[in-house]
Parts: C-alpha cells; sequence; structure tokens
C-alpha cells in the first residue's frame, strides 16, 4: 500500500510538473534564454573542473607527507573521499561541459561562445584523465593499471580487493536501480511532453529506450553466465 | 558475527595501514571488517590467523544461531 501511496504522489507530482513545463511553453523559453544557459552550465562545469584539480593537488600535496599510526589511517581515509570528491567533480564537470556545448549549438550561439563550450568539454576531458591518474598516489605500493591503459576498467577491477568490490557493489547496485527508475521516467515525460505540446521527441524517447535495454541486457548476461 | 581485529590490532600495536601491508589488502577492507560491515574470506581469515597468531575462531566469534 506505502508503494501505491508513493507512486499515485510521484505520479500527480509528475503530472503537474509536466503540465507547468507545456503551459510555460518549455521550448520557447529554453530558446530565448539559450545565451544565459550557456554561460551559466559552462560557469557550474568550470568551477566543477576547478574544484577537482584543487582536490588533486590536495591529494598529491599530502601523499608525500610520512606519517605513522593513526595519523596515517587517517591520512588515507582523508584521500580516499577526496579522491571521490575528485571524480565526482570531474565527471559532473565534464557532464555540464558537454550539456554546454549542446546548447550553444542547438539554440545557434557566436562562434567564439561555441569554441569556449568546446575548448570546455576537452579540458574536463584532461581534468578526469588527471583524476584517473591521482589513484598511483593514493596507492603507491599498489599494481594499478595507468590511465592511458585500454583496459584501464578491467585492471582496475582486477587490482581491487573483497573489501572495495563489497563498497563497488553496493554503490554499482544502487546506482543501477536508480538509473533505471529515472531513466523509465524521462521516457514517460518525453512522451507527455511529445503529444502534450506537440513537439516531438520521440529520437529521444528512442534513444534512452536503447540505452536501457543495452543496459539491462549486458547486466542480465553477465549475472546469467556466472 | 563479532570480531576482535581491532582488539588485536593494538595488543599488536599495529595501525589499519600496517595490518592491511600484512595481510596483503587494502585498509578499507580491514575497516570494514572491524566495523562487522563485511565477513572476510577464507584466506583473508587464515592470513589474520597467522598474523596474530590466533585460531580463526577466536578471532572471528559467531552466535550458536549462526552457526547451526
Amino acid at each position: 500500500m506505502k508503494t501505491i501511496g508513493k507512486m499515485l504522489v510521484g505520479a500527480m507530482i509528475g503530472f503537474f510538473a509536466t503540465y507547468t513545463l507545456l503551459a510555460s511553453d518549455f521550448e520557447k523559453t529554453m530558446e530565448s534564454i539559450g545565451l544565459e544557459m550557456t554561460v551559466v552550465l559552462g560557469g557550474v562545469s568550470f568551477f566543477l573542473g576547478l574544484l577537482c584539480i584543487m582536490n588533486i593537488w590536495q591529494i598529491k600535496k599530502k601523499a608525500t607527507a610520512s606519517l605513522t599510526g593513526e595519523e596515517e589511517d587517517l591520512r588515507d581515509e582523508w584521500q580516499y573521499k577526496k579522491y571521490s570528491d575528485a571524480t565526482l567533480a570531474g565527471n559532473s564537470s565534464l557532464i555540464f561541459a558537454i550539456s554546454t556545448l549542446g546548447i550553444a549549438l542547438v539554440t545557434k550561439q557566436s562562434l567564439a561562445l561555441i569554441i569556449g563550450a568546446l575548448l570546455l568539454v576537452i579540458t574536463t576531458l584532461i581534468c578526469n584523465t588527471a583524476g584517473l591518474s591521482v589513484i598511483k598516489f593514493v596507492y603507491p605500493d599498489r599494481n594499478l593499471p595507468e590511465a592511458s591503459d585500454k583496459n584501464y576498467a578491467k585492471k582496475l577491477l582486477a587490482a581491487t580487493d573483497e573489501g572495495e568490490r563489497h563498497v563497488m557493489l553496493e554503490g554499482l547496485y544502487s546506482a543501477y536501480n536508480s538509473t533505471n527508475i529515472l531513466l523509465i521516467g524521462a521516457m514517460g515525460l518525453f512522451i507527455i511532453y511529445s503529444v502534450g505540446s506537440g513537439n516531438s521527441q520521440l529520437f529521444a524517447i528512442l534513444v534512452i529506450a536503447i540505452v536501457l535495454v543495452t543496459v539491462n541486457t549486458q547486466y542480465m548476461f553477465k549475472v546469467r553466465s556466472k | 558475527m563479532k570480531t576482535r581485529l581491532k582488539e588485536l590490532r593494538a595488543r599488536e600495536g599495529f595501525n589499519q595501514t600496517e595490518l592491511a601491508k600484512r595481510a596483503r589488502v587494502s585498509r578499507q577492507t580491514i575497516s570494514l571488517i572491524e566495523r562487522e560491515d563485511l565477513m572476510p574470506s577464507l584466506l583473508i581469515a587464515v592470513r589474520l590467523s597467522h598474523i596474530f597468531n590466533e585460531p580463526i575462531e577466536k578471532i572471528f566469534i559467531f552466535d550458536e544461531e549462526e552457526l547451526s
């Protein structure tokens, strides 16, 4: 009963949110504030990229100090958290940079702004790669793959131990479930929007459907083959 | 499952990082085992048993309910 209640509340919020979007002529509003959105999202991406670099710099700085006892454990814990923060900031920065470039292109902004957005994408990509390589400073004694390695993700997973895998599994399973729910919700929103506004979002709906089927098939095949 | 890992670590004067190095695992794994958030594999349990020179059942203590 609780779940049905939550679903009903969710559906009502979704309906009213979509209705508000349609009533405010979302498409036209987005077009008219294209420049502002490009600048704001670009700024957010730049700030997050900076945060990622700062975290990397702090990790490198602290990694060189020679500590013992409780202090060594606390440093390790701090570095692990900083590394997670740097990765999150780097990933979010890249996502916002791609969104900035997309908005700049779709809303036909000036060439200078489009080039700026493209440079931001490249810079945030470099930040992400630098973020990957900093793991060597966090764990200098471990045999970890280079960030440029073709099979980086596979080798990194192989280098983890059971405790780390346990933590990763919990995080990934929760993210996997959220991805499924959020993408299905996004499809529903696009369908309502397409029907209500007359602006077809069919391409986006199909892309989300393909992503959902691919992710679920990949997961099931991995689980089934073991 | 209860564990005496923290107590034994203090007895030997190891920090988590030092114990992790000796047991060839990450510090995070030691921390998880100490907080009883992770039941270690047999291999890690045996390694810990060798490090502390204690039988496994003296490091990891199970309830009768868990064993029956």
